[in-house]
């Protein structure tokens, strides 16, 4: 008998199966949503966390190029602007940080959906 | 003694101008060359001796976008400047819809300059190193693959190009954004052939030419000779890479059309290069008589994807003459999302070094490709000169973003800027700065007849002739 494509385990966790011919026969890759979604819950918020940090590292970049800029110094005018580059990158990954957080939401809720969906489809069978 | 001498000189020179028929006289030499101009009268030497096209390096000297007559607006109690400890947001996303977008921190980047067509392979890793420096991207130009320059460039934007030099998968698979070029502001899509006498082994290795071969850019991308097979290529090639893929082309009249197909396959960003972009050399025919300003150019495309409803889904790159901070920071207020620079860019690069060229050589020797000392680049120095030119102009940019009360360079838009010609006001939807917002109007109404006197007349005429 076929497996479904989704169906409950004994922990209640619904299940991702796949039907997969290889050189030996069948085989049925198994991946825990619920396991999913809290590795992508994860993954969230520690973008979440890098963005802040960036964002404060970037605000500390600024800050420096400020005071590095007050010397009438080559080299330090030369760091001044290294320092004040750096601000922007980490400015940018702050941004980067927060366009991947969103695409994780769009993936935790596109897992939400299916799962709803198939539920309600094995709800329906039984 | 030399005081005299040259005094006399000049005194003898004088009295022969004057006194000599005009049309034997040496001052003839001045109202033939302002009639003609300086640059026209030697490139009609230069055709004479050589019966080819003139390749004029650097592009049209003409500046047809009129980015002077725009002007920002700074801002002080009705709305407040942005405090000066909030940082400004400089980042752009290039092709926010593909599987990879590509993310730069600063708004600008270097131009398409091939190793080889254009550049020598120092200054194209110079220019990587620069980039690389400050988080944005450079790009390839229409060549092969250089390897070093790829290793230099941390974000590395491709050109699927009419030579066919990038078109394999081992090429472009390699590519952080691919540019499918099909033309540019100085060049039109006219075809280009580099003579083989012109190519070294490093070239011909990187184009994979064999001994003796020119390299021909084609007026077409091989393959592509309808609508629908440009279509399936730019999808074949999102889906491959996951990249994003975008469209480069010469600014033109007919925009709305290309765009219309651009739209069509879905690209993730559109190069513009306006009539004003610069070239290693080309006729200039092609240069001073051929394309669309980048100004038109930029702001009847942001008005295309406006009514798309493609803004911020397919990026727009503005390229083509811009030289200062404040001409590239109006591109961004007109709907760019980034853009590219070229000339100031070399300029920016050999800045310190031209002494080394001066007086007998030009500046650029050092850095073309068959420039006779491009040996001589310092390829860290140049890099650090460009890095700081590109923070120099980014930071004029933030400076400007303070007075407009803005906290990115993304919020800076045509209602920050006012013009000073009526016409642009028309064209572009910029308010005019000769009247007050609530006055527009009425100003246009008023003047009419003064800017359309044959129409108004016509205007006038039509209601009777109706009934």
């Amino acid at each position: 008998m076929e497996l479904p494509p989704i169906a409950h385990n004994n922990c209640g966790n619904i299940q991702i199966v796949r039907n997969s011919k290889k050189k030996y026969g069948q085989v049925h890759t198994v991946i825990n949503l619920q396991e999913l979604k809290n590795t992508l819950t994860y993954l969230q918020s520690e973008l979440y966390r890098i963005e802040t940090m960036a964002g404060t590292l970037s605000a500390v970049e600024r800050d420096h190029f400020q005071k590095l800029s007050s010397y009438d110094h080559s080299e330090l005018a030369d760091i001044a602007v290294e320092e004040q580059s750096a601000s922007r990158q980490l400015g940018t990954m702050r941004q980067m940080c927060l366009a991947m957080a969103q695409r994780v939401e769009g993936l935790k809720k596109e897992i939400e959906h299916d799962g709803e969906e198939e539920s309600a489809e094995l709800a329906e069978t039984h | 003694m030399i005081r005299s001498a040259v005094n006399e000189t000049v005194d003898k020179a004088l009295e022969r101008m004057i006194r000599d028929q005009y049309t034997e006289n040496l001052f003839e030499m001045i109202p033939s060359a302002n009639k003609v101009g300086v640059v026209n009268l030697m490139e009609i030497a230069m055709r004479a001796k050589t019966g080819t096209p003139v390749p004029r390096p650097l592009g049209s000297p003409i500046h047809f976008s009129p980015w002077s007559k725009l002007l920002f607006n700074p801002v002080h109690l009705f709305r407040f400047p942005t405090p000066e400890q909030v940082g400004i947001d400089t980042s752009v996303t290039i092709g926010p819809r593909a599987r990879k977008p590509l993310t730069i921190s600063i708004p600008v980047m270097i131009a398409a300059m091939s190793f080889g067509g254009a550049l020598s392979k120092n200054a194209k890793i110079a220019l990587a190193k620069a980039a690389s420096a400050v988080g944005t991207a450079t790009n390839s130009g229409e060549a092969g693959l250089l390897k070093e320059e790829r290793e230099a460039a941390r974000l590395f934007i491709g050109q699927y190009n009419r030579g066919g030099w990038m078109n394999t998968p081992d090429k472009y698979r390699q590519l952080d954004a691919i540019e499918i070029q099909l033309g540019q502001g100085a060049q039109g899509s006219s075809p280009q052939r580099t003579a083989a006498k012109n190519i070294g082994e490093d070239y011909r290795e990187v184009f994979e030419l064999r001994p003796g071969e020119d390299s021909v850019i084609h007026s077409r991308l091989p393959d592509v000779e309808t609508k629908e097979q440009f279509i399936r290529l730019v999808r074949r090639l999102k889906d491959e890479t996951g990249v994003p893929v975008g469209l480069k082309i010469a600014a033109t009249h007919h925009l709305e059309k290309e765009l219309q197909v651009a739209a069509e396959a879905e690209v993730d960003f559109v190069t513009l290069d306006g009539a004003e972009g610069g070239t290693h050399g080309g006729a200039p025919t092609l240069q001073d008589d051929v394309g669309l300003p980048t100004l038109f150019a930029i702001t009847r495309a942001a008005r295309f994807f406006s009514a798309k409803r493609l803004t911020g889904d397919v990026s727009l790159i503005a390229a083509g003459g811009l030289v200062t901070p404040g001409q590239m920071l109006k591109a961004l207020a007109l709907g760019a999302d980034a853009v590219y620079i070229g000339t100031a860019a070399i300029m920016a690069l050999i800045s310190d070094q031209m002494s080394e060229t001066m007086p007998f050589e030009p500046p650029t020797s050092l850095v073309v490709y068959t420039g006779k000392m491009t040996d001589q680049l310092d390829v860290e120095q140049s890099a650090r000169n460009l890095a700081r030119y590109l923070n120099a102009i980014v930071s004029e940019m933030e400076l400007t973003a303070y007075s407009l009360g803005k906290t990115s360079l993304k919020d800076v838009s045509k209602s920050d800027l006012c013009t000073l010609d009526p016409f642009i006001a028309k064209a572009t939807g910029i308010e005019l700065g000769y009247v007050a917002p609530e006055h527009q109007d009425r100003f246009f109404q008023e003047t009419e007849p003064l800017f359309f006197p044959d129409q108004t007349e016509t205007g006038r005429e039509q209601p009777e002739s109706v009934h």
